[in-house]
């Protein structure tokens, strides 16, 4: 729905984004990357607030910026603690609502069922100042939802929040990916966007560094070994017919020889040689288990 | 027809500045004339020899104060702050993420601080005019109404085109109250009262020429003498005020409101 084609966001002499092409679809897509990857000022551009220094943001064919039309099926939860602070919860998801054109009274009850839907209780009527950061992320979550946007832009919105509002608002986030919005979560905190997608965007330097499910974005990264840990019967005979494979890099054995970790170069090819040798002879395969296959290992190899 | 957004936009303006520190401030500075008013009541009630009565007070108060102090002042402060508050607490993004068109939220939101301000301004003229025009007894309040009204208009209109000058500074400059200040108590109060063609580059000058001060010293007066007509001042302020609305409208169509705390993320 969203697409940039592209697009370039310089600040002066620095490069926030650099030629970066992408479309996001509905579900949920995770925007990975450290402090200054470029993610806040990619989700600025897809929100509407920044204007590419080339190329173009669009929603549709409509590009986003200053865009009332596109804007509308647009919602932004910025990663700045920013609020009119003198409002309460309610007050401040209902005037908000009230800017995309929706009358007053049914403003406050949209802003009522919004912030029922980020679970923000009796906090609703509380001053936004005197609110915990969990409760005022919650409110910048519900503000982006009220208008009822088919695109979700969250920019950090686990930040701050207590372990049991997270697990919430990573389910409030798959059931809206679920639901066909176009979702995209913004985090450097990995084991959060594994919980909510694989639909991973790597973005390191402004550029995007890898992007698509994440156990593809692991297999397309063939210049780096994959470590699979192996338990069976017989370790040692597994570890010699293994090593003569042109794909297995190295073997190391674990604490007893039933247990080995061997690294890699193409997990596809390893696999079928595996299925091969165990049909034709019983080694005991007990577990076989990618150690590397997860989002901290693949950003750790592409960031690193 | 206002829309939902617009009404939005003027209500919560109008409330925030009413209830800011700035608007406090700005209130108090509504009262000072009354208090000038009462005190020429009190030193008249105690028997001291005055030269000049209420009349000439309220005179030199709406030239001097209202016009030369407040207005300038007032306009400056509200006009650079409508998208800079918003700009500097972080909170431009909420309404630049809004379907609503830019130009709807800075007009909005000057409709709405212009609406206060010209309210504050005109209860604090009547107030003046009141206090000072009744140290000739309460018969000479009702017989000079139509200054009274002329006053109220000058001052409305002083409001609507400072305020979009000084609204276009704020979106436009980078140090918008320092070239706030440089040309509303510098330029304005400079060059208005310079005689040749200039001087039709302020607002000041068009402002004085709708009503000129009856009761000011004469080389005042030779000073600001006039040599537009009425009907050009007005035509003056309008375009004055178009203008300003507009460039502020174009530049507020361009600006970026980026949701970062710092550089980069």
């Amino acid at each position: 729905m969203i697409r940039v084609e592209h697009v370039s966001k310089w600040y002066g002499l620095v490069v926030g984004i650099n030629r970066i092409s992408l479309s996001i679809e509905p579900g949920v897509t995770g925007l990975l990357g450290v402090n200054g990857a470029g993610k806040s000022t990619l989700l600025n551009l897809m929100a509407g607030l920044l204007q590419p220094s080339t190329g173009a943001v669009t929603l549709g064919d409509a590009p986003i910026f200053a865009n009332p039309v596109a804007l509308r099926e647009i919602g932004y939860c910025p990663s700045p603690d920013r609020f009119y602070e003198d409002m309460t919860g309610e007050e401040f998801v209902a005037y908000l609502a009230r800017l995309s054109g929706i009358p007053r009274t049914e403003a406050l009850e949209r802003a009522r069922r919004a912030c029922d839907e980020v679970a923000l209780g009796e906090f609703v009527s509380k001053r936004i100042r005197r609110m915990s950061k969990g409760m005022r992320q919650k409110v910048k979550m519900a503000q982006a939802l009220v208008h009822d946007p088919d695109v979700l832009l969250l920019d950090e919105p686990l930040n701050g929040m207590d372990p049991q509002s997270r697990a919430q608002t990573i389910a409030l986030i798959k059931k809206w990916g679920g639901e066909g919005k176009c979702v995209v979560v913004s985090s450097h905190v990995l084991h959060e966007v594994e919980a909510m997608t694989s639909n991973i965007l790597l973005l390191h330097h402004g550029k995007i560094l890898a992007k698509g499910e994440v156990p593809e974005v692991r297999e397309a990264i063939q210049s780096r070994p994959l470590k699979v840990f192996i338990r069976s019967r017989d370790g040692r005979e597994m570890a010699s017919r293994m090593i003569a494979w042109p794909m297995v890099k190295s073997l190391a054995f674990g604490l007893d020889d039933r247990t080995l970790t061997a690294e890699v170069t193409d997990a596809g090819a390893f696999y079928e040689s595996l299925g091969g040798l165990l049909a034709e002879e019983d080694l005991g395969l007990e577990i076989l288990n990618p150690l590397d296959d997860n989002l901290a290992a693949v950003f750790e190899y592409l960031v690193a | 027809m206002l829309t939902e957004a617009s009404r939005a936009l003027m209500s919560r303006s109008a409330k925030t500045y009413t209830l800011s520190v700035r608007g406090v401030l700005f209130m108090f500075l509504l009262v000072c004339p009354w208090i000038l008013g009462f005190f020429l009541h009190l030193v008249i009630f105690m028997g001291a020899e005055v030269a000049q009565g209420g009349a000439t007070l309220y005179e030199n108060l709406v030239l001097w104060y209202f016009q030369g102090f407040w207005l300038p002042l007032a306009t400056l402060f509200t006009g650079v702050a409508l998208v800079a508050d918003d700009a500097e607490g972080g909170t431009l993004p909420y309404l630049f993420g809004r379907p609503v068109r830019r130009r709807t939220i800075l007009l909005a939101k000057f409709a709405g601080v212009s609406a206060v301000l010209i309210a504050e301004t005109l209860v604090s003229l009547a107030g003046t005019y009141v206090i000072c025009w009744s140290e000739a007894g309460f018969g000479q309040v009702f017989r000079n109404l139509d200054a009274l009204v002329l006053d109220a208009v000058v001052l409305t209109l002083g409001i609507l085109v400072y305020g979009a000058l000084f609204s276009f500074l704020g979106v436009a400059l980078k140090k918008p109250l320092l070239w706030g200040f440089f040309i509303g108590f510098g330029w304005e109060n400079l060059v208005g009262w310079l005689p040749g063609f200039l001087k039709r580059f302020t607002v000041l000058f068009h402002l004085h020429t709708l009503k000129p001060s009856g009761n000011m010293p004469e080389f005042l007066q030779q000073l600001l003498a006039s040599t537009e007509s009425k009907l050009a001042a007005i035509l003056f302020l309008a375009g004055y005020f178009v203008l300003f609305l507009f460039l502020s409208c174009w530049f507020m169509g361009r600006m970026e409101a980026p949701a970062q705390e710092r550089e980069g993320g």
